[in-house]
């Protein structure tokens, strides 16, 4: 089936869904593959943390009181604008300083809750402050998060054009036609992916948006807040620092048990002092959700000198379903099994992406060559470089991460740079080789994979280091399995090759 | 059809689904927000999540029915008329709102 030449042209409602889903399909895939890889990658941010943060790798973190920390803050506690500390869970073996001070830059420190002693800067952004930040926002500030949201509700439609075109959806279903025909083959794979992660798509690229509610319409926001400033904040409190020193802090801990039994939960990890040492300082702490699909937004403050409760979150219906729409798109939940399906999924939905790419290339290469246009041979550079060409690059930046010295200036921002020139000479490299672009970036991939995991052990010596072994050999073991498919892809695509 | 008015057409009708659907989707989400915090009495943060959920559901709907609608002009009036209806309704019924303080 051909789409419509045009879109006046007359034809029922699939021919002019699919317009939609080849033209929009083909112009945001690109954008839509490296939101779902970096989103793919995030699901496991924090152990790609540890692989890239080697001294962080600690065994299960002991229970500690959030006074301990105390001295690891030193004079920042009573100086500083403000500070927190996000306490070790079952992902994070450590716990996290985070400090604004009175003068000068931001701090950040890991702390061996062992010994409470601040662990030497990695230098590395890791997973959570490269591919989390990269699936909304690309890095480069609000540019990317309005081209990530307006590819997440393309996505959205692409996904329901998709239903539409599709006219024996659930025949479909049990039908991959592996021999002979390639071109078949990718469209079977577009469809299989599609129809089986169907709901995850659907639900993941609407949360994607929904999530940001305060961002993506601000005639409504500024329309609503404009003569209610303080509705803004949406029930969160502040007051402003009185001028005049305060008393001395109250036990943190103490608080954390009031915030506890008020939530009758977990308890709180993340601890923030607002105005330390000022008679206004203020305690928030927030609600923990490792056990709840949503991801609450709730909070509870107090008063630093006196303990006193000056607030809490209000709960409304409304704000419930917001938080459970959080929660899904986030998985911040400890669920190992679900987790992994996230994982699965999203990695479903980059197939879905990459064969929709590649099977526009392939159903128009021979036209395309007979008529001496150029669209096929862009379209397969751009493809091959976005799709193998991100998981060399996500891999040039791994095993950057593992040459590079510790302690090195600006390490962190060398890392983003090689992540950034493999992706570009990924992209010089398809342009030149044509149609053996697929071939030899699959053996680029293999080769990484194996060097990654290579290095890893070389440098590191995890294998006698037992402490932390799961999300790092987790890792490994991914990336070796990854290898030896990217392999024999590549031995594959070679036979075809005339 | 002139292959240049064919383009132009499609480029119209592309905007038409980005541009024009994320107008009308902007006024829906402030319309439903400013109705529930009028007549219903709804928090402002709680209004502006339902509204701009439904607005964003609104935006996916209307980007695919502007390809399903074949004449190009009605796509275009109709996003008109729709813009124009719940932009004016949230300018006229803005003042209505609560005053801070006097609603929850």
């Amino acid at each position: 089936m051909s789409p419509p030449v045009h879109p006046d042209d007359p034809g029922d409602l699939r021919l002019a869904m699919n317009w939609f889903h080849t033209w929009f399909g083909l112009f945001l895939g690109g954008l839509l593959f490296v939101i779902f890889w970096t989103g793919t990658l995030a699901v496991f941010d924090r152990e790609i943390d540890r692989w890239m943060m080697p001294a962080t790798r600690l065994g299960t973190a002991p229970a500690i009181t959030a006074d301990a920390l105390l001295p690891v803050i030193g004079d920042h506690a009573t100086t500083a604008r403000q500070w927190r500390m996000i306490l070790p869970d079952a992902r994070v073996p450590v716990v996290e300083v985070q400090i604004s001070p009175a003068k000068g830059s931001f701090i950040r420190h890991f702390v061996d809750p062992r010994t409470m002693r601040i662990l030497p800067d990695e230098g590395t952004y890791g997973g959570t402050r490269f591919f989390y930040p990269y699936h909304f926002r690309l890095n480069i500030g609000v540019t990317g998060l309005w081209l990530c949201a307006f590819a997440a509700v393309v996505m959205v439609a692409l996904c329901i054009s998709g239903v539409i075109i599709h006219r024996k959806i659930f025949a479909d279903f049990f039908t991959l036609r592996i021999v002979r025909k390639p071109l078949r083959t990718i469209l079977d794979l577009h469809n299989l992916s599609g129809v089986l992660a169907l709901p995850f798509l659907l639900v993941i690229s609407f949360t994607g948006v929904a999530v940001f509610t305060f961002s993506y319409l601000p005639t409504a926001q500024s329309l609503l807040f404009r003569g209610d400033p303080a509705a803004a904040a949406s029930g969160y409190f502040s007051r402003k620092p009185a001028g005049q020193p305060g008393g001395p802090l109250v036990s943190l801990e103490g608080l954390r048990d009031k915030a506890t039994a008020y939530w009758n939960g977990d308890r709180p990890k993340y601890v923030q002092l607002i105005h330390p040492g000022d008679a206004n300082a203020y305690v928030e702490i927030r609600r923990p959700s490792a056990r709840t699909i949503s991801y609450s937004t709730e909070a509870i403050w107090f008063d630093a000198a006196s303990g006193e409760l000056l607030a809490t979150s209000p709960t409304t219906g409304t704000r419930r379903f917001y938080d459970f729409m959080y929660g899904i798109h986030l998985v911040q939940f400890d669920h190992w099994p679900l987790r992994w399906l996230y994982f699965l999924s999203g990695l479903a939905g980059c197939a879905l992406i990459a064969t929709g790419l590649l099977f526009w290339v392939q159903s128009r290469r021979k036209r395309h060559e007979k008529l001496g246009m150029r669209g096929v041979h862009v379209t397969e550079a751009l493809s091959a470089a976005i799709t193998t060409g991100l998981l060399a690059a996500t891999l040039g930046f791994m095993i950057t991460n593992r040459l590079l010295p510790v302690g090195l200036e600006g390490r962190a921002s060398m890392e983003v740079w090689a992540f950034h020139a493999v992706w570009v000479a990924t992209l010089l490299h398809a342009a030149i080789r044509g149609r053996s672009v697929w071939h030899e970036q699959c053996w680029m991939i293999a080769a990484g994979c194996l060097a990654a995991v290579l290095l890893n052990a070389g440098t590191t010596g995890y294998l006698t280091n037992g402490n932390s072994l799961w999300p790092v050999a987790g890792i490994d073991l991914f990336l070796l399995s990854s290898g030896v498919v990217a392999a024999w892809t590549a031995l594959k695509l070679r036979r075809k090759q005339p | 059809m002139p292959s240049a008015i064919a383009t132009l057409r499609v480029t119209a009708r592309v905007l038409a689904s980005v541009a024009g659907a994320y107008a009308v989707t902007a006024g829906t989400a402030a319309l439903i927000a400013v109705l529930l915090v009028t007549g219903a009495h709804l928090s402002r943060s709680d209004a502006l999540i339902i509204g701009s959920t439904v607005g964003y559901l609104v935006f996916t709907f209307l980007m695919l029915w502007c390809f399903a609608e074949r004449r190009l002009a009605r796509v275009w009036l109709v996003l008109l008329v729709a813009g124009i209806c719940c932009h004016g309704g949230v300018m006229l019924l803005e003042p209505f709102m609560p005053l801070p303080g006097a609603a929850p």
